[in-house]
């Protein structure tokens, strides 16, 4: 009897350390798994087998097998994947829009300059063809630069939209794999089965929800997580979804808002994650009240409009008041002047047009005049000042966002990176520590089978008794 | 529980560091490139600001400068004929005194009469010099030659004319007298022209269209009666004649009155900006010099020299004598003005050379590398290249795994 007993407790070992060693086999294969838990083998002491007055254990079984997992750091870590994905979209889109600028010593500052400066030769000498046509092509290759940083800008921003799509649909696809583990998880765990290896892709789905959208979530008893917008609007409840969708801008037919199906909120309240970046990209800071291509255009017509009033003040080679200089395409609506601004084509063709006299006699004088705008103090926004420095600001504002956008995505990175180390240090796998649980496991396998061997010559000594 | 040290920590932990020092590395090779501070405008961005700003005053330094240096030339041309101005006054003075004596007969009065009337040709062609095609003498207008060769007895109206791009077409002429002494142009603009009722109306300028009077009532165009008053009297009328095209917004029509006398351009000097906010006037004005409004009509006083010759008028040949004295020292005044406004350019030259210095300095400064820093950093960071690598290619060399068999 004790050698058969003695035989099954011999099994479970076996049983139970080579369960043991297949999990740390399982960790050690997954040591470079990103979002990978380590499992434990939980061993226990079974059934007591009740002899009269002793009390016998009958073996060892493993009784769990263990996440080692922290909760409360993986909300946390979800938390600031959407703070750091945030920050480096900005960081990656501000990159894209600071290229236009960069060449602030040969750009629109130096343009500018340059055209000052024929403005002022062709005071000196108003007659002269070429002090005329000089004029004229420094006014020509600032438009150009204005139109084209306008349409860089323009495209820039249209990019960034179509991001807009491609986001909400990766957001989806989050949603409805989440929906679909929680539906996996429920199922498992009323089956009794073990959930780590779901546990640990729903985890992996969850932070990648994160790097798109900011949310909530919180697991319910049944083992399903949920998942709210920043106003309550839900996502995942247990098995349902909400996807979000895009519906057409009413004042731009080619831009999308998002929200939310079924919820109440016309957008859907992100302040966070990729896709609130590319938002705010588009609709803050190239578009909007303040954006890049407001303040580009309101400086840029506040340029034409200056220069136009002084040039139309004056008198042309023929003798007529001057015209407007430069010109826009007004049917483009919105930021017009910096997408459209081209030289009058009547002075195109004949640089006599420009005004350079301030009398009909054929005098310089108004050309020093529209040169001496380089000094004027223009009234932009609230602030006045001269349309080169406006520019620099304009640039250096530019600039500014974009080293601060750096800086902000820098502390997000270290700080991700602090987390998910000390995630690591709770649930990574630590090879050494698994090589030492291989020794231990397979001492202990070699141990059981060391028993068997025992219960073996015990069992054929009690059989040789009865030969 | 214990720190646990995991496989993925210490090579996440590896990547971020390596990649952070490769970085550095990576800025200070750009910077060593470049040998600019500023590679990207977010590396400095209120140095990007001083810096755009420096670029502009130094552009615009480069303008004065070059202004200043047209406007020399314009200043030492006109010095030098000036100069040779000056020298024809002496002539014609020696001539008069010569002439004036009881010792000149009428037969060298009529040979100094011959002088006198080359010397007057020369000095035509002196006030009317051309400098790279355009009249020194003539103010503003420097397309216009400034002397005729003969005086206008009285002051005069030119022709009226039109722009060029004026819509209206038709005859126009000119009714009134000008009784001014100095010349300026007449400017009519029509500021409104409604089609329907062909009323009109329009603004005058009497300084050649900088600055404009009131707006006119509306009155309708009818060729022949319709008439413009060009100035305050009302002496002088600009008619339409006859209408074969009615005008537009913006049509501009113009006469020009002359004083009585030679000149034909205008009071106005040249003028060019050589620093912020400060425009300079180098030219003299050809009435400023040889005209009545200057204080001696030289051309007037040399003819009547001449008349005086040919006359054989030894007294009026000696009256003019006061006069020729007082045109030289008007030719004078006028050189000597040219000497003081070199001087000021050549002040204004040397004050924008040494703003310019500073400011490439300034600019130099912001935006320049400093070598020798930048060596020493990149020698650091390459250390911290190596010692980084090294750590790196040790990594995980050892484990319990090396000592187990």
């Amino acid at each position: 009897m004790s050698g058969i007993n003695l035989m099954n407790i011999a099994r479970g070992g076996l049983l139970s350390h080579q369960t043991a060693i297949n999990l740390t086999g399982t960790n050690v294969s997954n040591v470079n798994t990103p979002g990978y838990t380590r499992q434990r083998a939980i061993f226990d002491s079974v059934a007591n087998l009740t002899m009269g007055a002793t009390e016998t254990k009958t073996g060892v079984i493993i009784k769990d097998i263990e996440r080692t997992y922290d909760r409360f750091l993986a909300s946390q870590i979800a938390g600031q994947v959407q703070d750091y994905e945030y920050s480096k979209t900005r960081q990656e889109e501000l990159g894209r829009i600071e290229v236009i600028f960069n060449d602030y010593n040969e750009g629109i500052g130096q343009l500018l300059n340059t055209f000052w400066n024929a403005l002022g030769d062709l005071s000196q000498n108003p007659s002269s063809q070429i002090e005329r046509v000089a004029v004229l092509s420094a006014a020509q290759s600032l438009t150009e630069t204005f139109r084209s940083v306008g349409e860089q800008l323009v495209n820039q921003q249209e990019a960034v939209n179509s991001q807009v799509v491609d986001l909400v649909r990766e957001a989806n696809d989050y949603i409805d794999a989440i929906a679909d583990l929680n539906e996996k998880i429920m199922e498992t765990k009323a089956g009794q089965g073990n959930t780590n290896d779901l546990m640990d892709k729903r985890t992996t789905e969850i932070n990648n929800l994160a790097s798109v959208i900011d949310f909530h979530y919180m697991e319910d008893a049944h083992g399903a997580v949920n998942l709210f917008l920043s106003d309550g609007t839900p996502l995942v409840l247990g098995l349902d979804t909400w996807h979000f969708k895009l519906d057409v801008d009413e004042d731009n037919s080619q831009f999308y808002n998002v929200s939310v199906e079924g919820a109440a909120a016309e957008t859907a309240p992100l302040s966070s994650g990729k896709l609130a970046a590319v938002i705010d990209i588009r609709d803050r800071v190239i578009g909007g009240a303040d954006g890049y291509l407001k303040k580009l255009d309101d400086f840029v017509a506040i340029f034409a409009e200056e220069f136009n009033r002084v040039h139309n003040e004056g008198f042309d080679m023929y003798q007529n008041q001057g015209r407007d200089f430069f010109v826009r395409d007004e049917s483009l609506g919105e930021y017009s002047w910096i997408r459209s601004i081209t030289v009058n084509s009547d002075i195109v063709a004949d640089v006599n047009y420009i005004a350079a006299s301030a009398t009909v006699s054929g005098d310089g004088m108004n050309a020093l005049a529209m040169g001496a705008l380089k000094d004027t103090e223009v009234m932009l926004g609230d602030r006045r000042t001269t349309i080169n420095s406006h520019y620099a600001t304009l640039v250096a504002g530019i600039a500014q966002d974009v080293a601060d956008s750096k800086r902000l995505a820098e502390h997000h990175l270290s700080l991700m990176n602090q987390l998910n180390n000390q995630r690591e240090e709770v649930s990574g796998v630590s090879i050494d520590e698994e090589m030492l649980n291989l020794i231990k496991f397979q001492m202990g396998y070699s141990a059981s089978a060391r028993l068997c061997t025992v219960a073996d010559e015990m069992i054929q000594e009690i059989l040789a008794l009865s030969r | 529980m214990t720190m646990r040290v995991t496989e993925m920590m210490r090579f996440n932990t590896m990547y971020s560091h390596l990649s952070n020092v490769q970085l550095r590395y990576a800025e200070i090779l750009e910077k060593m490139a470049s040998q600019r501070n500023i590679n990207k405008i977010s590396d400095d961005p209120s140095g990007v600001a001083s810096i755009m700003n420096y670029k502009k005053e130094q552009s615009v330094i480069t303008g004065y400068q070059r202004a200043i240096e047209n406007a020399e030339s314009w200043i030492t041309i006109t010095e030098s004929q000036l100069t040779s101005a000056a020298e024809i006054l002496i002539n014609a003075r020696e001539i008069a005194l010569s002439q004036g004596t009881g010792t000149a007969t009428d037969e060298t009065r009529l040979y100094a009469a011959e002088q006198v009337s080359q010397l007057i040709n020369q000095l035509q062609s002196i006030a009317n010099y051309q400098y790279a095609d355009r009249y020194l003498f003539s103010g503003t207008q420097t397309a216009t030659q400034p002397f005729a060769s003969v005086a206008s007895e009285s002051p005069q109206l030119g022709l009226p004319r039109q722009a060029g791009g004026n819509a209206f077409s038709g005859d126009i002429s000119v009714d009134g007298n000008y009784e001014g002494t100095d010349n300026r142009s007449y400017v009519v603009k029509i500021l409104s022209a409604d089609e329907d009722t062909g009323e009109i109306t329009w603004a005058v300028s009497s300084d050649g269209g900088r600055t404009w009077g009131e707006e006119s009532d509306p009155e309708v165009l009818t060729a022949g009666t319709t008439t413009v008053p060009l100035d305050d009297d009302g002496g002088i009328d600009l008619v339409f004649e006859s209408v074969d095209g009615a005008p537009a917004a913006g049509d501009i029509f113009y006469v020009d009155a002359f004083a009585a006398g030679y000149y034909k351009g205008n009071s106005d000097e040249l003028s060019v900006e050589i620093s912020k906010g400060v425009t300079f006037e180098y030219s003299i004005t050809g009435d400023s010099v040889f005209s009545p409004q200057g204080g001696v009509d030289v051309f007037a006083l040399l003819n009547e020299l001449k008349e005086a010759l040919e006359d054989d008028d030894s007294e009026a040949v000696l009256g003019t004598l006061d006069g020729l004295q007082r045109a030289s020292i008007q030719v004078n005044t006028a050189i000597a003005k040219c000497g003081t406004r070199m001087n000021r350019l050549d002040i204004a030259k040397n004050n924008l050379t040494d703003l310019d210095f500073k400011l490439t300095e300034l600019v130099s400064s912001r935006e320049d590398v400093d070598i020798s820093e930048l060596v020493t950093d990149f020698a650091m960071q390459e250390i911290v290249l190596k010692a980084t690598y090294s750590m790196a290619a040790q990594m995980g060399t050892m484990t319990l795994m090396d000592f187990l068999e």
